[in-house]
């Protein structure tokens, strides 16, 4: 390559390392397709059981990135290749998951979605009942005021928790973010059965809402707790000395200065934690009971909602009920969309006003 | 919104200076265009560096020195906007011919960097020989190596009682020679510093400026330096990079290290060398 | 302010303090060495509701069968963990690399719920065919004998939806260690000649390490603790620990044996039932402080 340069001409950016010889290109070709290829001719004659077919492949497909690694980049490309083919399957895994989870859902739950189904309740409908009647309104109403009234109680504290972690200096500042690290790690259904063992078992509460409630608010506290904590970091140090510097307690840098710069991460520490909460199931077994019927009173007998919905439905051996049990899945996964991209769209604008 | 200028090509003047005898070079880079993205910053860039000389780039910040010597080991392309055109010929051959193995250019062209930077998870001994890990070289003597790197970089009789002490035990001074001694352990021809100096303090600055003068009697070493006497004190031949307005940076002057301080040619390089800007 | 921080201490401790208070009465009966070695659960009441015999509450063959899954939820999700992270972090072009990180939080954000109609509808029919296929070809390895013919409700399958689950977690924690190696030692080892899998093991991965351990214990606890996703997709055995045989319909579930035997219980059997959460509480407690403690030690560190 050799760029004979006129006097007074401005040569072409370029980026010689990208070039690839047609050599190259057809290593990386062959390794990635003759693998693939061998193999699955093998298990069509049907030479060798399809799991050692596959296990042949994958270490067929890891040799083969090992060689055209050597080819390519001698001794040093060895590793390489390896390592590239082997990220290459965890690629692979991942994304044939993706689909197949969002394939799964999209293809058994579209069959049962109509506009009924999202608007009237499940009241006079059994297992076996056509499709065309009834539907998952109770429980959309239900998770919405079970989230709701967890939402209440976990942002303030959330939020407060937040506060004293990034406000208040020393040694219980640490201790606060373990307990809040050591919250986020309960497993759901311990929420669950802790709330049915202090309130319900003991008599006090029947089944309701605000049972179901209650739990949530275990599960969404630390992540509220937690994103509200990152956000309230975020706030420059300056503006708190600017206020402190005019006189203002600590108190009143907090609820005027602090908290209303990190507004809008704050909404986004709400918005994830509900998207942590809002599919939960496990912690509603033990806590709201389930009822086929509209209940919008958190604090008088059994309520439905949407996870508990689908737990129940799917255990049913019966055809409609489970279209119905998927469907609900597929409105599940919307509102879980719905509130985990407003809070992607709220925290990017946030970093984009940053700059 | 993307609205497309046709720029003005820039045209970068010819480098001044007395220049550097075209016999026994090591390392020469031929009409050098350097891009990050759309923006060139170095234009037509053509160095000569001769066999066991150090030579010192200078100029003011930002005028591409540290990007041009990226260029001369294939680290600048490890930048993902990165792009180049031109020639940087080591030891006969062009570095960028595609049939050339990266690797091969960086361990025969060592590289050390502003700030020191040992690998804190190593011992003294294992940062040493950390090149030969990194790129599967195999050493018999891996004693006798180590010895012999941390001599030439003026470390050994420092060291040589706590090699299995790790590298962050060392003072920065030491830790930068350290760094020094885990690029000859490959045996490097030539040998890049990228202000090897600016994070320490003057005794440390001149125990490495030692190591410099000691390694050019038989390695090619290119420095970038702020410092004007650290290029005095080290240079056989020097430099001078500028950058002015918006254009890319190039080389206004380039010749043994005495001319360049004493009777330069251009008046902005006797501006420079004599602190009135930069 | 004050108050609130301390809520949740207040939580935990409310948590601990009732589970344990209101399973006294199982563990009374049975004896705590009974109760966590036992692997009966019988409450031996007849369809009438009279009781017969004395019941038996067990948790071992639960509580090892939650372990045995976890861990192959581990085996599978660790290496696609850190495979996705090294690619974000040094393979990918940034546009790339952004849309992975967004399609793993993504995966993140799927509830369990979601998971569990998958591993039935899609997973079961495929893992049954794996199990079949690994026990035909592989069986003369322990871990791969089926002596039943049945390769539905193993915990095989419940370990690949684990798995999945907790790849999002590895993979979010990883991808941020190794994106905090300093940029001027990965400078260093490219400089020596260090190509990709020498930075890696050399320099990012040491740097890395504990983030990773600790990564993996955040995954292993939400493992752990996993309930409906495994509920649908595993069998529970009892009478019988099953310690390797993974492709037998052999499981065991801490949290699904609570949902399962919930509904039907008496006041003795869900005392046990909170025996049993009160054990998982404790064991999530644990390995979530080992990944705090050393998630912490490496931020000193630095």
């Amino acid at each position: 390559m050799s760029t004979a340069l006129i006097e007074n001409q401005t040569p072409s950016a370029q980026r010689p390392w990208r070039k690839k010889s047609r050599n190259d290109v057809l290593i990386v070709v062959v390794a990635s397709t003759l693998p693939a290829l061998f193999c699955f001719t093998i298990y069509q004659i049907g030479i060798l059981s399809p799991v050692i077919s596959g296990m042949l492949f994958v270490i067929l497909q890891i040799a083969a990135g090992a060689i055209a690694g050597t080819i390519h980049r001698g001794r040093r490309g060895l590793a390489d290749g390896v390592l590239i083919a082997s990220i290459g399957f965890a690629l692979a895994f991942i994304g044939t998951v993706m689909s197949s989870v969002i394939w799964s859902v999209l293809t058994k739950g579209l069959e049962a979605l109509k506009w009924q189904f999202i608007i009237q309740n499940n009241e006079y409908i059994t297992p076996t009942s056509p499709l065309g009647y009834g539907g998952i309104g109770h429980a959309v109403l239900g998770t919405l005021i079970i989230v709701g009234i967890a939402t209440i109680i976990s942002v303030p504290i959330g939020i407060a928790t937040a506060v004293y972690i990034t406000e208040v200096r020393g040694r219980s500042r640490v201790l606060v973010q373990g307990l809040v690290q050591a919250m986020s790690g309960v497993p759901s259904v311990v929420a669950g059965l802790f709330i049915f063992a202090t309130l319900i078992f003991t008599g006090v509460f029947e089944f309701n809402g605000l049972m179901g409630a209650l739990a949530y608010t275990i599960l969404m506290l630390p992540t509220v707790a937690r994103t509200a904590e990152e956000v309230l970091r975020l706030v420059p140090e300056d503006l708190r000395s600017a206020a402190l510097a005019l006189g203002a307690s600590r108190a009143r840098v907090v609820s005027m200065v602090v908290l209303p710069t990190a507004k809008s991460g704050l909404v986004t520490a709400m918005l994830l934690g509900i998207a942590r909460v809002v599919g939960e199931t496990a912690p509603l077994v033990f806590t709201i009971f389930g009822s086929a019927k509209t209940n919008i009173n958190p604090v008088e007998g059994p309520m439905a909602a949407i996870p508990l919905y689908i737990f129940n439905g799917v255990r049913q051996p019966f055809a409609p009920e489970q279209a119905r049990a998927y469907s609900a899945a597929l409105v599940l996964l919307f509102l879980v969309i719905v509130f985990f991209t407003l809070a992607r769209v709220l925290s990017s604008d946030r970093r984009k006003g940053k700059k | 919104m993307i609205t497309t200028v046709e720029a003005v090509p820039f045209v970068a003047p010819k480098t001044q200076g007395a220049g550097v005898p075209d016999q026994d070079l090591v390392l020469a880079s031929k009409n050098l265009y350097v891009w990050f993205g759309p923006r060139m910053v170095l234009a037509d860039v053509s160095l000569n560096f001769p066999k066991n000389s150090v030579t010192a780039l200078i100029g003011p910040s930002g005028c591409g020195k540290s990007t041009y010597i990226r260029t001369l080991n294939r680290m600048h392309e490890l930048i993902p906007s990165a792009a180049l055109a031109g020639q940087v010929i080591f030891e006969d051959k062009d570095i960028y011919d595609p049939t050339v193995n990266p690797v091969d250019v960086r361990l025969r062209i060592g590289m050390v960097f502003q700030k020191p930077n040992p690998f804190p998870a190593m011992t003294i001994k294992e940062n040493v020989l950390s090149g030969l890990k990194l790129a599967k070289l195999s050493n018999s003597n891996q004693n006798e190596l180590v010895e012999k790197s941390l001599s030439q970089a003026g470390l050994w009789n420092e060291v040589k009682d706590r090699l299995d002490n790790t590298g962050g035990s060392l003072s920065g001074g030491q830790q930068q020679r350290l760094c020094i001694a885990r690029s000859l352990a490959v045996d490097p021809h030539v040998l890049l510093m990228d202000e090897p100096c600016s994070a320490l303090d003057p005794g440390s600055t001149l125990r490495v400026e030692q190591t410099i003068r000691e390694l050019s009697e038989f390695m090619t070493v290119v420095i970038v330096t702020h410092n004007m006497q650290q290029a005095q004190r080290v240079a056989t031949y020097t430099a001078f990079f500028l950058l002015e307005d918006n254009n890319p940076g190039y080389a206004v002057e380039h010749g043994p290290t005495q001319h360049i301080f004493g009777n330069p040619i251009d008046q902005r390089t006797s501006d420079y060398v004599n602190g009135r800007f930069g | 302010m004050t108050a609130a921080a301390f809520f949740s201490l207040i939580v935990l401790s409310l948590i601990a303090f009732f589970l344990v208070y209101q399973s006294l009465p199982a563990i009374r009966d049975q004896g705590l060495i009974n109760f966590l070695t036992g692997t009966e659960w019988d409450s031996k009441t007849t369809s009438d509701g009279t009781t017969t015999e004395d019941p038996v509450f067990g948790v071992a063959a639960m509580l090892w069968g939650t372990i045995l899954i976890a861990i192959i939820a581990i085996v599978i999700g660790l290496p696609v963990s850190l495979g996705i992270a090294v690619f974000i972090v040094f393979i990918a072009s940034a546009r790339l690399a952004t849309l992975l990180r967004n399609t793993i939080d993504f995966l993140a954000a799927i509830p369990s719920i979601v998971f569990g109609l998958w591993a039935i509808s899609a997973l079961t029919p495929v893992g049954k065919q794996w199990g079949e296929w690994l026990t035909n070809s592989l069986g003369f390895i322990p871990i791969f004998e089926n002596n039943l013919g049945i390769w539905v409700g193993t915990p095989f399958i419940a370990g690949i939806v684990l798995a999945v689950m907790v790849t999002p977690i590895i993979t979010s924690v990883s991808r941020e260690v190794l994106g905090r190696t300093p940029p001027e030692l990965i400078n260093a080892s490219q400089a020596l000649g260090g190509t990709l899998w020498p930075t890696l093991r050399y320099v990012a991965f040491p740097f890395a390490k504990s983030g990773i351990v600790a990564a993996t214990m955040l995954g292993l606890g939400r493992a752990l603790g996993e309930t409906v996703a495994v509920f649908y997709v595993l069998n529970l055995t009892y009478g019988k620990i099953n310690w390797y045989q993974i492709v037998s319909p052999d499981g065991g579930s801490i949290a699904s044996l609570i949902v399962a035997k919930f509904s039907e219980a008496d006041p003795l059997e869900i005392s046990a039932l909170l025996g049993g959460g009160m054990v998982l509480f404790i064991i999530t407690l644990i390995v979530n402080a080992i990944s705090t403690t050393i998630a912490r030690s490496t931020v000193k560190d630095m």
